[in-house]
Formats: C-alpha cells, sequence, structure tokens
C-alpha cells in the first residue's frame, strides 16, 4: 500500500517544480512534450553546487528533491523513458536575490595573474575551489538582471575564491553598465593592482564615485614580486600617484607575513600616506591547515611582536593605519575591547584640520558621554548634518572640539558613502560589538525561563562578552548561571581563530566537550559563523545551523551580533 | 530554428543557469521506502523552512503516518 504512493508522490512533487524549473537531457535539450533540439557546438555550462548552498539552498533543496524522485522510479514520455541529466532555473526574474555591487563584481572576477605567498585561497578546502571563468553571456545576463537601487541580482554565489574583477576584459562595459543603472552608488573595488595602469585607472576615474582597496603588500619592486609574483611589480607601485591625480579615494592593504620586513611595511605605509591613501590596512596573518600541515610559525607571537612594533607608529603617519583583527589589538593595547579610541583621521577631513589625532579617546559628543565605539560611531553619524562638539582625552588632558563637513571637502575625504565610514574622517575600529546585541542574551534566557545557560564565544571576543554581562548585570537580573564556554576552528585548524572561520561540526565539538559535567538549558552562539555568507543560516561549509540543536539535543538560541568578529 | 546557437543562451537571449543532477545509478535498499522517502524529503524541506504554529516557530525532529502512531526519527 505504502509504496504504491510513492509514483503519484513523484508525479505531484515534479508538477508543484514545474513552474521553477524544467528538466534537461545530457545535451541540455528540454524534457518537454514540445522539445526542442539545440546545437552543442559549445560545451554545456553548469553552475557549482557548493557556493549555491549557501547562498540560495532553495536550489539545492530542488536538486535533491529530483534526486530523491529520480531514484525511486524512471520517468516516461511518450517516445518511451527519460534520463534527465540536469536542469535549469525557469523566469530568471523570479530568481532575483540581496546583492550589493561588490557581491556583485566579485562574481565577474577573473584570474588575479598573481600568485602571494600567502594567499587565503590556498588555505581553502577542495570543495570550496569553484573557479570558473564566466562566460560573456553570463556577464550580460548577471548585468541585465541586477538591480543596484533594489540591491537585487541574480542568484549567484556569495562565497567566491575572489580573483580579480579589473582583469576581466569586460571591465568596462560591466562598470558603464552598472552606472547605466545607478549613476550615484559607490562602487568598491578590491585589486591587486597588477592591471591599474593610466588607461583603466582613467577608465575608473569617468565612472566616479569609487573606493578601491589596493593590495600592493609592498612599494618596492622586488619584494613585491617575490612576495606575490606579480610579474610587472612596477603597475600597481605607479597607480598610487595615478589614483591620487584621478581623485579616486584609495585604501592599501599589506598582509604583515612573517617574510615582509617591518622596515619595508613601513616604507610602504610611508609611500600610501605620501599618495594619500585614505587608510592602510595591516593584517595580521594566519594560514589553515589546507594552507600548510606543519606549524608554520606562533601566530600569537607574531602578532604581538607586530602591533608592538606598528602601534606606536600611529602617531608618526598621517594615514590612519588599521591593524586587523581590531578586536585583537584593541583587547591587547586598551583597557576594553570597545574603548573608543581613535584609530586616525583621514587627511582633508574635518577631523584631520580641528587636530584630533591617533590615540585620542572620545569621550562626550555633545555633552552626552561616550563609553564605547558603537556609542561613538552611532552618535557620529546621527550628527552628520551639523556641528557636534566632541570632547577628547589625550594621555592625561581633555579638551574640546568642534567638527563640521563642509559641502565640497577635499580628497581623499570627497564623498557621501566615506562620511558614514568614517564620520568627519574620525576612524574608528571597525568591528564594533554592540552592547544591545549581548544583551538580548537576558531576553533568551526569559523566554526559555533558563536557569543554566551555555554561552559560545570565540576566544577574542570573551574578555568583552564577559564584560557586558557584568556591566548590565545579566546573570542577576535573570537569575540564571551563565558558563562562557570558548569556542575552536576544528575544521579550518592552523593558526585559525576566528568565530567568523567556525563551522557548526566545530560549535558541535566544542558544546559537547563542555558537557561532559555540565547540563545547561539553554545554549546561546553567535551567529557571526553563519551570516556574513548566507541569510539561510548556512555554516561555510552549506550545514544550516539548526544542526547544533538537533545534535545537541538542547534548546539553541543565535544573537546577532559582532560580539565574535575577528 | 536557428543552427548553431549557443546552448548556454535560451530563446529569450538570457544565460541559462543549470545544474547537473548525478543521480546515484545504485539503488538504497530500504526495508521501509515510503518511510525513508519521507524522511530525507522533511529532512531537506526543514533545512530550508521553519515550520509555525499560531506565528510561533515549532521545532521538529520526528513524524508519523497519520494511520499510525509509530514515530520516525529524523536526526538519529
Amino acid at each position: 500500500m505504502k509504496n504504491k504512493s510513492i509514483p503519484s508522490l513523484c508525479e505531484n512533487i515534479l508538477t508543484w517544480l514545474s513552474p521553477l524549473i524544467c528538466l534537461e537531457n545530457k545535451d541540455g535539450s528540454l524534457i518537454s512534450p514540445k522539445k526542442t533540439k539545440i546545437g552543442i557546438n559549445r560545451p554545456l555550462e553548469y553552475q557549482p553546487d557548493y557556493p549555491y548552498s549557501i547562498s540560495d539552498p532553495r536550489i539545492i533543496f530542488m536538486q535533491k528533491l529530483l534526486k530523491i524522485v529520480l531514484r525511486q522510479g524512471r520517468l516516461f514520455s511518450r517516445h518511451g523513458p527519460i534520463y534527465p541529466f540536469a536542469f535549469r532555473l525557469r523566469q530568471l526574474n523570479n530568481w532575483l536575490i540581496k546583492t550589493n555591487t561588490e557581491n556583485f563584481l566579485a562574481q565577474l572576477a577573473w584570474d588575479c595573474g598573481v600568485n602571494c605567498v600567502f594567499c587565503y585561497q590556498k588555505g581553502n578546502p577542495s570543495f570550496m575551489k569553484t573557479k570558473k571563468r564566466i562566460s560573456k553571456a553570463e556577464i550580460k545576463t548577471r548585468l541585465k538582471y541586477f538591480k543596484p537601487k533594489r540591491n537585487l541580482g541574480l542568484v549567484g554565489p556569495k562565497i567566491i575564491e575572489r580573483d580579480e574583477v579589473l582583469h576581466n576584459p569586460n571591465i568596462s562595459d560591466i562598470i558603464k553598465g552598472i552606472r547605466k543603472k545607478d549613476r550615484f552608488r559607490k562602487i568598491d573595488i578590491c585589486t591587486n593592482g597588477s592591471s591599474l595602469d593610466a588607461k583603466k585607472v582613467k577608465m575608473l576615474a569617468k565612472n566616479r564615485p569609487l573606493l578601491l582597496i589596493l593590495s600592493l603588500n609592498s612599494a618596492d619592486p622586488k619584494i613585491r614580486k617575490r612576495l606575490m609574483k606579480d610579474l610587472h611589480p612596477e603597475v600597481a607601485i605607479a597607480s598610487l600617484p595615478l589614483l591620487k591625480k584621478h581623485r579616486i579615494p584609495f585604501m592599501i592593504s599589506i598582509v604583515a607575513w612573517p617574510d615582509l620586513p617591518f622596515s619595508d611595511i613601513e616604507k610602504t605605509i610611508r609611500y600610501a600616506d605620501e599618495n594619500d591613501a585614505y587608510a592602510v590596512r595591516l593584517c595580521l596573518p594566519g594560514y589553515s591547515r589546507f594552507f600548510s600541515k606543519t606549524k608554520l610559525f606562533d601566530a600569537k607571537k607574531y602578532w604581538l611582536k607586530t602591533i608592538k612594533y606598528f602601534h606606536p607608529l600611529y602617531n608618526k603617519f598621517q594615514v590612519p593605519i588599521e591593524i586587523v583583527p581590531h578586536i585583537f589589538i584593541q583587547n591587547q593595547m586598551y583597557a576594553r575591547a570597545d574603548l573608543p579610541m581613535v584609530i586616525g583621521t583621514i587627511k582633508n577631513s574635518p577631523a584631520y584640520y580641528c587636530g584630533i589625532r591617533p590615540q585620542d579617546q572620545i569621550m562626550e559628543i555633545n555633552e552626552w558621554k561616550v563609553d564605547s565605539i558603537e556609542e561613538a560611531r552611532n552618535l557620529l553619524i546621527s550628527n552628520l548634518d551639523y556641528k557636534p562638539k566632541i570632547k577628547v582625552k589625550r594621555k592625561k588632558s581633555l579638551f574640546e572640539v568642534r567638527v563640521e563637513n563642509k559641502p565640497r571637502d577635499r580628497y581623499p575625504y570627497c564623498f557621501e558613502e566615506l562620511k558614514l565610514l568614517a564620520p568627519f574622517g574620525i576612524v574608528l575600529a571597525g568591528n564594533e560589538i554592540s552592547h544591545d546585541d549581548i544583551k538580548d542574551i537576558g531576553r533568551h534566557i526569559s523566554i526559555h525561563n533558563a536557569k543554566n545557560v551555555l554561552v559560545l564565544t570565540s576566544p577574542r571576543a570573551r574578555p568583552f562578552l564577559k564584560h557586558v554581562l557584568k556591566k548590565y548585570d545579566i546573570p542577576k537580573m535573570y537569575d540564571a548561571k551563565i558558563r562562557l564556554v570558548t569556542s575552536q576552528n576544528h575544521f579550518f585548524g592552523g593558526s585559525v581563530d576566528s568565530a567568523d572561520l567556525l563551522t557548526v561540526e566545530d560549535c558541535i565539538k566544542s558544546i559537547k566537550q563542555s558537557l561532559k559535567n555540565y547540563k545547561p538549558d539553554l545554549i546561546i552562539l553567535p551567529d557571526t559563523p553563519f551570516t556574513p555568507y548566507s541569510d539561510w543560516r548556512r555554516d561555510l561549509t552549506g550545514r544550516v545551523n539548526l544542526d547544533i540543536e538537533r545534535e545537541i539535543g538542547i534548546p539553541t538560541e543565535f544573537i546577532y551580533t559582532y560580539m565574535a568578529t575577528t | 530554428m536557428k543552427k548553431n546557437r549557443n546552448p548556454n543562451v535560451d530563446e529569450k537571449g538570457d544565460f541559462i543557469l543549470r545544474w547537473k543532477l548525478d543521480i546515484p545509478k545504485k539503488k538504497r535498499r530500504s526495508k521501509d521506502p515510503f518511510r525513508d522517502f519521507t524522511r530525507d524529503l522533511l529532512k531537506e524541506l526543514l533545512d530550508i523552512v521553519m515550520l509555525t504554529y499560531k506565528g510561533e516557530d515549532v521545532k521538529v525532529d520526528g513524524f508519523h503516518f497519520l494511520n499510525s502512531v509509530e514515530v520516525h526519527g529524523l536526526y538519529k
């Protein structure tokens, strides 16, 4: 009786799916009574499964559904059995998902043309390696359906081994195409600069507002060549004065790989400073177990050595030096991770002119006491159209300044979006931790009426989380015992120590280890391992975060917070 | 019909977004294929939807057929 109902259910499922998709034969022809034959002179292009399992698992769901159905029985047409090989999406208009310009451009990237010794892509597991050169037809279609004003684009990968969009031979048409759809929106471009010659910079200048993140790593041609295997290092190095000439704001990034002498990093920062970069991002190095099975260096020691060298240089250069992960340096150098310390000020900004300097602490804005980076940023942004009074602490002295944006600010502080990133030109640590979100722990405790609560946190966020829980007296207020459990990055391994790169399996392992002599009635986790990549609560392996509760068997909630960011 | 048309572009000129099906040739042996079929179906579905009752999330870990009280676990 049970088996008899399978074919009819399968038929029903295929009928339900038919408005959404159509089945294809191996040659790409459609399986339908009115099937049309098409030429096969060109190879058929298939989308990789992995990135879609994160960006839009509806597609992978339909794929699995079809597999389940087709495993159970065979399809027949009037002409005999049918063996579907693939499926395609119908009505692409129905398949638009949240997409910003940065993600859209990353989907159209080309080979990078360099081979950096520290390339993070070398540290990705094999299933993440889904590189393909995007065809002109796909570019045309993606551009057709891209709606930047509504932040929508054709369903596509969000996890991409980002290469180099400026190497795409159609880059000029792509940028012009985006500009046609939205004249004023800022376009973010990440580039290694190896193709950033005068012609390309001119083309970009015609399509402002643009913001470039240039992976320079070294301003010394020999060192850049060795580090990045860039055959023409002079192109990227020469691009800085060109960007300045054409008034394109840019930040340069440097990976402080142990091979790279500090003296060279300092020279590169000076070069960026001379050419009016709006900031320098110094990335502390790391590697996964897929990058190297053996220990390459002691990351913690090297990170400490690096920040001890570069933190005092904040005041030596005009250009703000952002050392990332921010929370690491904030933990190491200041009393608290979220102390509103100024990293630097953008040249020609109101903060630059009124004398705010790196390592100043913002105490008050318009006589409102400021206690965290989050408060400082929110107050500054809400006062962008006014002339706020800022009280600043420098060493032991206190002083007040007034800042005001001018109708036409000067390069590099010269467009609206930069004013939101660094209000009045004040650069603060980026990954702020929201007190409100951590206070949300209390709401979950109350809903579940929990008495013993396990909160999973990254090692770096732990001190801050402890501080906020104590500050708002959350355990006492909700009459619950809270135990903080530190997560471990088993999956990526190596020196990786970041909540953003945790997987569902990592969370399960870390929680299970703490359950030996302890039984919480509620588990709370940050959602940071899941939200950066997916609107569908997926980790980097494509697994849904609901699997944690399914496996552990204890109610589990997620807090929407930055608390465990790198 | 045009000859040598690009098979990656449909009749409207849009690029075709297609995925392979890769159906395993070996059929899974099962004592109760309909139960397994239903379990597979529900597991996949519950990875993209959250069921609700009167607006509240309902987390499920099993199911039973309406003609029986025997509960079949989804995850263990």
